[in-house]
Order: C-alpha cells, then sequence, then structure tokens
C-alpha cells in the first residue's frame, strides 16, 4: 500500500468506514500475523492476539503520528497485544527436569538458515513464559529490565527464562534433528524418554550419534 | 532496547524469522472475528454513559444525604419529642393546654372588634373550634396519663414503642383553625348541631393532621452490613459451590421507598464438566478439560425496594436492582492437560480485566426488626441472576443465599 493511499485509508478508518477498515487489515494482515504467531502457540491463539491488536490500531488511529512508518506503529501494538495476552491469560506451572540435563553448547547448532517452519514450530513449542521473553528479547531486543516491567515479573525470572528458552530451543534442535541443507554430519540429540504423571515431570536422555 | 545480540541461537531464530508476512495468507475468518470484536467494542460506548448515571445518581444521594444532615443540625428544637425518641413528659403537654385555649380565648375577644353580624358568627365559629381544641387537648392528655400509669418509661424501650406517646402529645398540641373545619355558614340556632357534627368529625381531622405532619418526604439514611454464605452456580444449580460475600450499603428511605447502594466482596467459586468452559485465547487442549473456578468479585449494586409490610418494630421490603461486577481476580485450574510436549498443571489467572456494568439482575426481600432507635437486624434472602455473561468463560454464574447482618440508622428521621 502506498503512502498516499495509506492516508486516505487511514483517513477513512477514523471515520469508522468498516469497508476500509478491512482494507488496512488485509494489507498489513501478514505482517502482523508473523509477529504475533511467534508468541503464540498456535494459529488460532495467534489471530486472537492479532485481533486484539487491531482493534487497539482501530480505536487508537488518531494517536497516530503520519510522519513516522506505519508498520512501526502496528509492529509495536502487535507485540504489546502479545505482551498484554501474556500478562492476563496464561501463566503455567510448567515443571521440567531442565537443571539436570545436561548443557549443549553452540557448536551444535548449524551454521546456515534452517526454514522458517522448522524454528516458528520450535518457538511455539515452548512455555509461554519462556517463549515470550525469548521474543521479546532476542527477537524483539529489549532488556530484561524492560521485560521485566512489561511482563511484571523480576530481571532475574526475565533472565532465568531466557536461558530456559534457549535450552530447550538447543534440545529440540538436536532433539528433532532439524539442520542446515546438506550440514548432514555428525548429531547430538536428546530424547524424551520418560513422562511422571504423578509430578508432570519430563526426564531427557542425551544421545550422541552419527547419521 | 538494545543493539542486537551476538548470541548464536538467538541470531539464527532472528534471521529465520524475519520478513515472513508472505507466510501468512489473509483469511476471510479472521476478519468476521475482527467485526464482531469491532461490533462489541461499538456496543461498550453507551456502557460509559451508564457508568455516568450511576456516578450521578451516588453524587446525588451523597448530596442529599449531606444536605439534610446540615440541615438537621440547624433546624430548632421544635417538636415534642426529642431527636433520640424519647418524649416529654405528660404533665407537660397538659401545661400547654390552657395556653392554647386561652390563645383562642384572645383571638376570640380580639374579633368582638368587628361587625355586629360577623361579630355574631365569628364568635360562634372560635367558640367551636375552642371546644374541639379542648376535646383533642383531653384526648392526648388522657391517652398519655394511660400509658404513663400503665407502667411505660419510655427512656429504655425503642423508637416503636414511644409511638403512641408522641402520637398522644402531638394530638395534644394540635391547634385546629376554622379553615380547618370547613365551617358553614352559622346560625345562632345551628351552633349545637354544628358541634356535635364537627366533634364528630374531630378524628378524621386529627388524623390528616398527624398524617400531613408525617408525609414530608425528608430521606432517612442508613448503613447496612451484611455478610451471608454465597451459593454459586454456573450450571443452573445444577451443580452447587460454596462461596462467601460481605456488604455495606447506604440506604435511603423515601416513604415507603428504599434506594441503596454500596459495595460487596463476594468470592465466587464454581465447576463446569468437561468442555463447557470456553474462553478466547484458551488451548484447545485446556478447553476438554473440567475447570473450578475461584474468582473475587467487586459487586457495586444499585436497588430500589419497597415496603410491603410495617407493624410495630418490624418490617419487610421487596426489591429489585441491578449489579455491577468488577472481577477483581479470576483464577482457573483445568488440572493436568497434555499436549504435544508433556504434560502439565494448566492454571489460568487474570486480574482486573473483566467488568460487567449492571450486568446482574438482584431480587431480594428484606426482613427488618429494629432493636433500638438506631440499630436494626436484617436478614436478607437473595438472588442474583447474569444479564451477561460472567468472567472470561463468560458463565452463566447464578448466586444465591441469606444474608445476615444489621442497619445502623445514621439520620434522626422523623418516626414512623
Amino acid at each position: 500500500m502506498g503512502e498516499a493511499e495509506l492516508k486516505r485509508v487511514i483517513e477513512a478508518c477514523l471515520k469508522q468506514d468498516r469497508k476500509q477498515q478491512k482494507m488496512l487489515y488485509k494489507a498489513y494482515y501478514g505482517f502482523a500475523m508473523s509477529i504475533c504467531i511467534r508468541y503464540a502457540g498456535n494459529r488460532y491463539e495467534a489471530a486472537e492476539i492479532m485481533n486484539q491488536g487491531f482493534l487497539k490500531v482501530f480505536t487508537n488511529l488518531h494517536k497516530y503520528d503520519p510522519q513516522r512508518p506505519f508498520m512501526a506503529w502496528l509492529g509495536r501494538i502487535m507485540i504489546n497485544a502479545s505482551v498484554d495476552y501474556y500478562r492476563s491469560n496464561l501463566k503455567i506451572a510448567y515443571q521440567d527436569d531442565l537443571e539436570k540435563a545436561e548443557h549443549i553448547s553452540d557448536d551444535n547448532l548449524p551454521d546456515q538458515k534452517l526454514l522458517y517452519e522448522d524454528l516458528i514450530a520450535m518457538v511455539q513449542k515452548l512455555p509461554q513464559a519462556y517463549r515470550t521473553v525469548f521474543n521479546l528479547y532476542a527477537i524483539e531486543g529489549y532488556t530484561h529490565e524492560e521485560i521485566a516491567a512489561a511482563l511484571n515479573i523480576s530481571t532475574g525470572t526475565s533472565k532465568s527464562n531466557l536461558f530456559k528458552a534457549r535450552e530447550k530451543l538447543r534440545r529440540m534442535i538436536a532433539e528433532n534433528g532439524i539442520k542446515s541443507p546438506g550440514s548432514y554430519g555428525e548429531m547430538s540429540t536428546i530424547q524424551v524418554v520418560a513422562i511422571s504423571n504423578i509430578t508432570h515431570r519430563i526426564t531427557f536422555v542425551h544421545n550422541e550419534f552419527i547419521r | 532496547m538494545k543493539e542486537p545480540g551476538k548470541n548464536k541461537l538467538d541470531q539464527l531464530f532472528r534471521e529465520g524469522l524475519s520478513n515472513a508476512e508472505d507466510k501468512y495468507a489473509y483469511r476471510e475468518s479472521d476478519w468476521s472475528a475482527m467485526e464482531e470484536l469491532l461490533d462489541e467494542d461499538g456496543k461498550k460506548k453507551p456502557v460509559g454513559l451508564w457508568v455516568r448515571w450511576i456516578s450521578g445518581i451516588a453524587a446525588l444521594l451523597f448530596l442529599a444525604f449531606g444536605w439534610y444532615l446540615v440541615s438537621e443540625k440547624n433546624k430548632p428544637q421544635q417538636q415534642n419529642y426529642a431527636a433520640n425518641g424519647r418524649v416529654k413528659k405528660p404533665a407537660t403537654v397538659a401545661q400547654n393546654i390552657p395556653d392554647q385555649t386561652g390563645q383562642q380565648q384572645t383571638r376570640a375577644e380580639q374579633a368582638n372588634a368587628g361587625s355586629t353580624k360577623k361579630l355574631g358568627l365569628t364568635k360562634a365559629g372560635e367558640l367551636v373550634v375552642s371546644a374541639i381544641n379542648q376535646s383533642v387537648a383531653r384526648r392526648g392528655q388522657a391517652v398519655a396519663k394511660e400509658i404513663k400509669e400503665s407502667g411505660f418509661n419510655p427512656s429504655v424501650v425503642g423508637d416503636s414503642l414511644t409511638a403512641p406517646l408522641r402520637q398522644a402529645s402531638e394530638i395534644a398540641s394540635i391547634e385546629i383553625k376554622p379553615d380547618d373545619l370547613n365551617m358553614p355558614a352559622l346560625t345562632n340556632t345551628g351552633i349545637n348541631d354544628t358541634v356535635v357534627q364537627l366533634k364528630g368529625s374531630t378524628k378524621a381531622i386529627i388524623k390528616s393532621k398527624v398524617a400531613k405532619d408525617h408525609s414530608g418526604a425528608v430521606p432517612a439514611f442508613a448503613l447496612a452490613f451484611t455478610g451471608s454464605p454465597d451459593l454459586n452456580s454456573a450450571s443452573a444449580f445444577k451443580d452447587v459451590q460454596l462461596g462467601k460475600n460481605v456488604s455495606v450499603m447506604l440506604t435511603m428511605q423515601v416513604n415507603k421507598w428504599v434506594f441503596s447502594t454500596g459495595a460487596g466482596y463476594a468470592v465466587k467459586n464454581y465447576g463446569l464438566g468437561p468442555g463447557k468452559y470456553n474462553a478466547p485465547l484458551m488451548p484447545a487442549s485446556w478447553a476438554q478439560s473440567s475447570v473450578a473456578a475461584d474468582c473475587k468479585v467487586l459487586d457495586i449494586p444499585l436497588n430500589v425496594s419497597y415496603q410491603v409490610f410495617s407493624k410495630g418494630r418490624n418490617a419487610i421490603n421487596l426489591g429489585t436492582g441491578l449489579s455491577s461486577y468488577f472481577m477483581l481476580r479470576e483464577h482457573y485450574d483445568f488440572g493436568t492437560v497434555s499436549n504435544s510436549y508433556g504434560t502439565y498443571q494448566a492454571t489460568y489467572d487474570i486480574s482486573n480485566k473483566n467488568k460487567h456494568i449492571l450486568g446482574i439482575l438482584n431480587l431480594n426481600a428484606t426482613y427488618q426488626r429494629q432493636l433500638n432507635p438506631k440499630l436494626g437486624l436484617l436478614v436478607q434472602p437473595y438472588y442474583k441472576l447474569p444479564l451477561t455473561g460472567i468472567g472470561n468463560g463468560k458463565v452463566d454464574l447464578q448466586s444465591a443465599g441469606v444474608a445476615l447482618g444489621f442497619s445502623w440508622n445514621i439520620s434522626s428521621a422523623k418516626p414512623k
């Protein structure tokens, strides 16, 4: 959407023109969804978050400064909607045996880009507390202090959640044998060997094998 | 914000997840959900008006209360009974009688200065009035004496029991004027008949005067403190769980109507079976579990009731109104849930997110027994019926119970 057209659509949206609202929604749907999907467990949840974000866009459009890029403003609103989702909806008491599992170094990570579908699937598998902190810190570039304030947690919790998120992602890469094209070789992987129904703890085993 | 980190894993994900807008094709179903949100948001705007209305009504109630307190303070002690319900001694009432009669006689004497014909008629009328006033005073005095002789001590009993004594003193102090009697032109021969006829109607006139004195719409204010076990159900009382609530209410009574508002704090527990709880943004795996809810609610009611029964110290009111629920904290426990990654204990906490302005219909009956002029005992069966879905899951949360408490009169209203 060109700048002039965007200006016209925004003006129409300010007058609650439903057709133009749909046009704006449609034009930025993919961009908004690509942000929200990282914070959600699945696309259904992502759509809910995204719509909450667009609702904020439509109801706060009068606050938008046309001198600044619209996408940056929209993106910030989508991140805020994702943070709201975290704060108001899910606080899962999640326990695992990460502390007991061996640390996997970054040396085992592939050197080349991984497929988007694999990466997003791994991020979505993270518990929500870990996923939110990982997104805010690693992807959006927030500091631990900013994350702590946004999520109403301590900086220590933010750091701990980031550490656990990274560990889990490393294990998932190793466990699933995800690799970049042409990098087949020596791999290490983690397998889930037991899930306790009583303590709800997941036990991992670190295996080494050669493909 | 910070500069992008050099952590290899972070970099891998940052680069791999960027520029992904082309991965998500537009879905018409998402826009339909968006439209619903926009429509709902449009409907919310009148709620803002309602909030202003409620605030306005509450402000008026308090202003009226303030005005009443101030006017009560400045009002001279003109009545024959004190504000605390005690009455003047009957002897004082008796002492007043000759004065009043004397006043009537003085007026009658003053009227003698008029024309002869008119003098005759006026004099006759004054005589009638004087006779009636004396009769009224005697009657009041007799009632007061009777009560005194029965050993009744007004200083140690409640307001309702002193009412007859007050009425007696009021009757004694009522002054009836010729205008009240709507007297026909009197002739000398008809005076005796008219006196008899008018004496017969004295009772009705007194009643009318007393009622007129008490009919002023001066509001009476009271505070009511109640608490109760709260029976809650989200399934038409098929599965009932026990909560609790406490409340403080300000009531304003005008004649038989009682207006009340205040605040209540309630703990509402309820349960729903698998698949019956469905909230937005809820993972599908959770919806298959049963849920145990524990909600802390601030309840702001706006009620009106009508006194359907009042005898002695007992009164019964029937009331209705609307409540606004402010969901302070909602906790939902889904038990153990499994997904592709593992099994975990799923709980769901929300604070200060949901509010339901005037979304609950209140129905209640109140039995009040006045223990003394200030303190009353309250028993109030109630039923709360939601007009909208309550909480994050928009459930049909009904509540019922019997609240117990007491009322405290904070204004010295005229006795009933």
